[in-house]
């Protein structure tokens, strides 16, 4: 099956998202035992460790987002849609994905701030880190998130409007980039 | 209104007295300025306070000195390890030294309310901890992000484990740690020394608090208003002093009751910490962590006290 | 203006807004109505990172799903019928046990459900227990064992208790003692539940085998040390919550990777994108919900609540039953550690008055807080197992709704007598 140029570059960013995942997750799991090992050999502990994991907890929690954000499996409360019928329920699916637009928006520029606000006072996260580059997730990530709620505000608004059923291969997709 | 957080819990005697110089203050300024307190470290770490004073959500904290070193370092000129011998010193200096701490901060765009003394940190383990051979195979608590203590303890041949406060009672009930450099008043409200048995009895570092107040949220009262919250609060910093002296030896009496060993030193142990604070201090200056000239001429005071003895 | 925007919010929430997106917004609207700076939110968002609780979040759940996808829950499932088989509600009792041990450490943050859930909801179905009992069983355990030594929320109270200078000392080893009963009365109420659903299950009766014992026992050589690792090793004072989590999730992927070989490297990717999507589904909505809190501290909302509660208050019965409503809801909607933090300097002084134990009210204040946790409608734990097992969460109020009920009569019980906390410390009536 041959793919639109569009399609290749989405599937190229899915795959970095994962692969990024995939990266700070491993490098977690590792860097954990290895501070337990150190400590119980007495080699003497790595001071940063903990600290930097602490970071790779929001890091992943973030990155989680943006690949939740995808195929739109964050936590919520579905009642309305399900009661709904179908054409209705696409354009709820407008209102709440502008909306999650919105705040999404917000969250980047204010994160962005903050992040200019630590850069300035010269934060540190730990030892001789400076903080920002690891808070830049912060802004990066909902900046992700407000693309792809806004991407799905306008397929709703398409398929709402049409009337027409969203394409399955769609799903494949996200199967093929596993 | 000045919104002011704290890690202090609501409830202590601590507590009590900020309420009651608050409701001083109201008073005095006829409703003008009202002080709302967050205690018990619900707006976060003294970090996190310090960042929120930064945006504008908090006017003010109250937070040790320690907490302020990266905002200037004449903050940590009281809080270096083995400077006093006790309290009688550290009070003796005050009044000559004081102003460079507040200067400094004030140079920064924070207004430093009240500066007051919390007792020295001794420290508190399982077995008697006299020399560095005692200390292989402890499990040291250091505070985390306090680069002093942890310097102390790396002289020492120990890598400290790093816990925020409130992971120290299950870490030492989980046994992962066993050993803390800690006040006696803290060791008791923290319940702590449940799990503890022996007190070096020397004290390690001073603990200072400081009550400061952003440029921003303290220029929005009238220099009259200001002048007023400056006093009150000046006067309860100073009652607490020496309420503070009164805990502390209330708390040691307690330690001693409740069953711990106070371990004593001999002269050539004392000088083998010393030489340890020594190393320590070098490293730090090294660092640029403390202010060098001003730490040289408050030693200098000290030996002057103590050959005037 | 002051109702129409909670109004809007809430319908956005039950038309499928991310939950995330709602609290953030109910945040961002409070700051800003507040005039305080909105880059309060990302300040909240990177605290975050201050906690070293949080670290075993990620690696327990990233080892709850590998077990899960590999074949540990068949193996789980045969060697309680070998050893349990003869005992109705085995596999459930083990479950309870099991979970209530987990949470007393890693407390009731959602890591119960997703690291162990992966591993006994597929077990409990393969050994015939209905669908709907499981998601209810193991979305309340995700709660149960707070009253359990050494869980920080208990250990806080104790804290906060011992600041306020009262005339009866709260120790905390005091309330590990006063925790016990209540928190067995839990769990027998829930077990004699799990004994009575599991009844008519065949399964369940088996006589016990020699021979299948030990085949099982050999079968699972590689899971036995799993259980000493965590729950003997953070008992026995080796490894601290993190610390076991992070050899959890190296054991485990060892064993299911390399030795076992039951997860293929090209999968084991699935199963870690898969994991960090539900780290990052709980972690969204535990940043904005710090905000929230934050902000609700910030407008002094649990002061005012409970002034209003007080005004009505005539007798310490009454007292207690607003008290139970109040913390319920309170349960629903503030992280434990806040409340505890914001409500208990505010309660127990008048608390005191009506002659409530100090302890006492430990106990049933975090009782209460243990149920809010699955409290319809918005009790955290019903959204991460919802999202967890990919249910509607009106199927997980189904579920846990029969438990709600037990827990919430052996919550006024707790509530009621003193006795069950102070008994062991010689001072009930
Ligand atoms: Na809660
Ligand atoms: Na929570």
């Amino acid at each position: 099956m041959t793919k639109s140029p569009a399609r290749r570059l989405l599937a190229a960013i899915h795959t970095l998202e994962d692969a990024l995942l995939v990266l700070v997750l491993t490098v977690m799991v590792v860097l954990a035992a290895v501070d337990i090992l150190t400590r119980t050999l007495d080699t003497g502990a790595i001071l940063w460790i903990s600290p930097a994991l602490r970071v790779m907890v929001l890091w992943l929690g973030l990155l989680g987002g943006m690949v939740a954000t995808r195929s739109r499996e964050h936590i919520a409360i579905d009642l309305v849609n399900r009661l709904a019928p179908a054409r209705v329920a696409q354009l709820i699916a407008v209102i709440t994905s502008a909306f999650a637009t919105f705040i999404c928006v917000l969250l980047a520029i204010h994160g962005h701030a903050y992040v200019e606000l630590a850069r300035e006072f010269g934060d540190v996260a730990f030892g001789d880190v400076p903080a920002w580059p690891l808070q830049i997730i912060i802004p990066f990530s909902f900046a992700v998130m407000a693309i792809r709620f806004a991407i799905q505000t306008l397929e709703s608004l398409y398929y709402g409007v049409t009337g027409k059923t969203a394409p399955a291969d769609e799903a494949d997709d996200q199967e093929a980039n596993a | 209104t000045l919104k002011i957080a704290t890690l202090a819990p609501d409830g202590t005697n601590w507590m009590k007295s900020m309420r009651a110089a608050a409701d001083q203050i109201s008073a005095e300024t006829d409703g003008r300025v009202k002080i709302k307190y967050f205690p018990g470290g619900i707006q976060g770490s003294d970090k996190t306070v310090l960042r929120k004073m930064q945006i504008g959500q908090l006017s003010g904290g109250a937070v040790s000195a320690g907490a302020l070193g990266d905002i200037a370092k004449e903050a940590q000129l009281y809080s270096l390890p083995f400077t006093f011998r006790n309290q009688q010193e550290l009070s003796a200096v005050r009044s000559e030294f004081d102003h460079y701490i507040t200067d400094a901060m004030e140079a920064k765009g924070y207004v430093v309310l009240g500066l007051t003394e919390g007792g020295f940190a001794y420290l508190m383990g399982n077995k008697p901890l006299r020399t560095k051979a005692d200390f292989v195979g402890t499990k040291v608590w250091a505070p985390e992000g306090d680069v002093v203590t942890a310097t102390v303890f790396q002289k020492a041949g120990i890598e400290p484990i790093m816990l925020p406060l409130s992971d120290v009672y299950t870490s030492l009930q989980t046994g992962l740690i066993d050993t803390v450099g800690v006040n006696m008043t803290a060791s008791i409200a923290l319940q702590w020394h449940t799990k503890l048995t022996h007190v070096t009895d020397l004290p390690l570092l001073s603990l200072m608090g400081t009550m400061i107040v952003s440029d921003k949220s303290f220029s929005k009262i009238s220099a009259d208003d200001q002048a007023i919250v400056r006093r009150v609060m000046k006067d309860t910093y100073a009652a607490m002093d020496s309420q503070n002296t009164k805990d502390e030896e209330g708390a040691r009496q307690a330690l001693q009751n409740s069953g711990l060993t106070f371990v004593e030193l001999s002269d050539a142990d004392k000088a083998t910490w010393q030489q340890l604070a020594d190393e320590t201090l070098a490293e730090l200056a090294s660092k640029d962590v403390y202010p060098v000239d001003i730490y040289k001429k408050l030693q200098a005071r000290l030996t002057e006290l103590r050959q005037g003895q | 203006m002051s109702i129409l925007v909670p109004l809007i919010l809430l319908l956005l929430a039950l038309s499928g807004t991310p939950l995330f997106v709602v609290i953030a917004a109910s945040a961002i609207w409070g700051f800003y109505q507040t005039d305080v700076d909105l880059m309060v939110m990302a300040v909240e968002i990177w605290r975050i990172a201050e906690m070293p609780v949080l670290i075993a979040i990620p690696l327990f759940t990233f080892a709850g799903y590998l077990l899960g996808e590999s074949k540990a829950p068949q193996r789980l499932v045969r060697i309680t019928d070998a050893f349990l088989g003869w005992m109705p509600g085995g596999l459930a009792i083990v479950a309870l046990v099991t979970c209530a041990l987990f949470t007393a450490f890693t407390g009731a943050s959602g890591v119960t459900i997703v690291a162990l859930g992966a591993l006994l909801v597929p077990a409990l179905q393969k050994s015939g227990y209905p669908e709907r009992f499981n998601l209810g069983l193991v979305t309340t355990s995700g709660s149960l064992g707070l009253l359990f030594a050494p869980s920080l929320p208990l250990i806080l109270y104790g804290v906060v208790a011992q600041q306020m200078s009262l005339d009866t000392p709260v120790s905390i080893d005091d309330l590990f003692i006063a925790g016990l009963l209540p928190g067995a009365l839990m769990l027998v109420a829930l077990s004699l539940y799990s004994g009575w659903v599991s009844r008519n299950a065949e399964r369940d009766h088996q006589p016990f085998d020699k021979a299948e014992a030990w085949a099982a026992l050999k079968d699972v050589r590689w899971e036995m040390p799993l259980p000493f690792l965590v729950l003997g090793g953070i008992y026995g004072g080796w490894f601290a919550v993190s610390e076991a989590a992070a050899i959890t999730a190296l054991y485990v992927l060892i064993i299911s990777v390399l030795v076992r070989r039951e997860i293929p490297f090209k999968k084991l990717v699935v199963v870690m994108r898969d994991s960090m999507k539900l780290v990052g589904a709980i972690l969204l909505i535990l940043a904005v919900s710090m905000a929230s809190t934050n902000y609700m501290i910030d407008a002094g909302v649990p002061e005012q609540i409970f002034g209003f509660i007080q005004q009505h208050v005539s007798d310490g019965f009454t007292f207690l039953l607003l008290l139970t409503v109040f913390l319920l809801i309170l349960g629903m909607m503030l992280d434990i550690f806040s409340a505890i933090v914001i409500m208990i300097p505010i309660i127990l002084p008048i608390a005191v008055q009506y002659g409530i134990h100090p302890i006492h009210l430990g106990i049933l204040f975090l009782a209460n807080m243990q149920l809010g946790y699955f409290t319809p409608p918005v009790g955290m734990n019903l959204f991460i197992a919802s999202f967890r097992f990919n249910k509607p969460v009106m199927e997980l109020y189904r579920a846990t709704l029969p438990f709600f009920f037990i827990l919430l009569a052996t919550v006024l019980i707790i509530t009621f007598w003193p006795g069950l906390s102070l008994g062991l410390l010689g001072g009930g009536e």
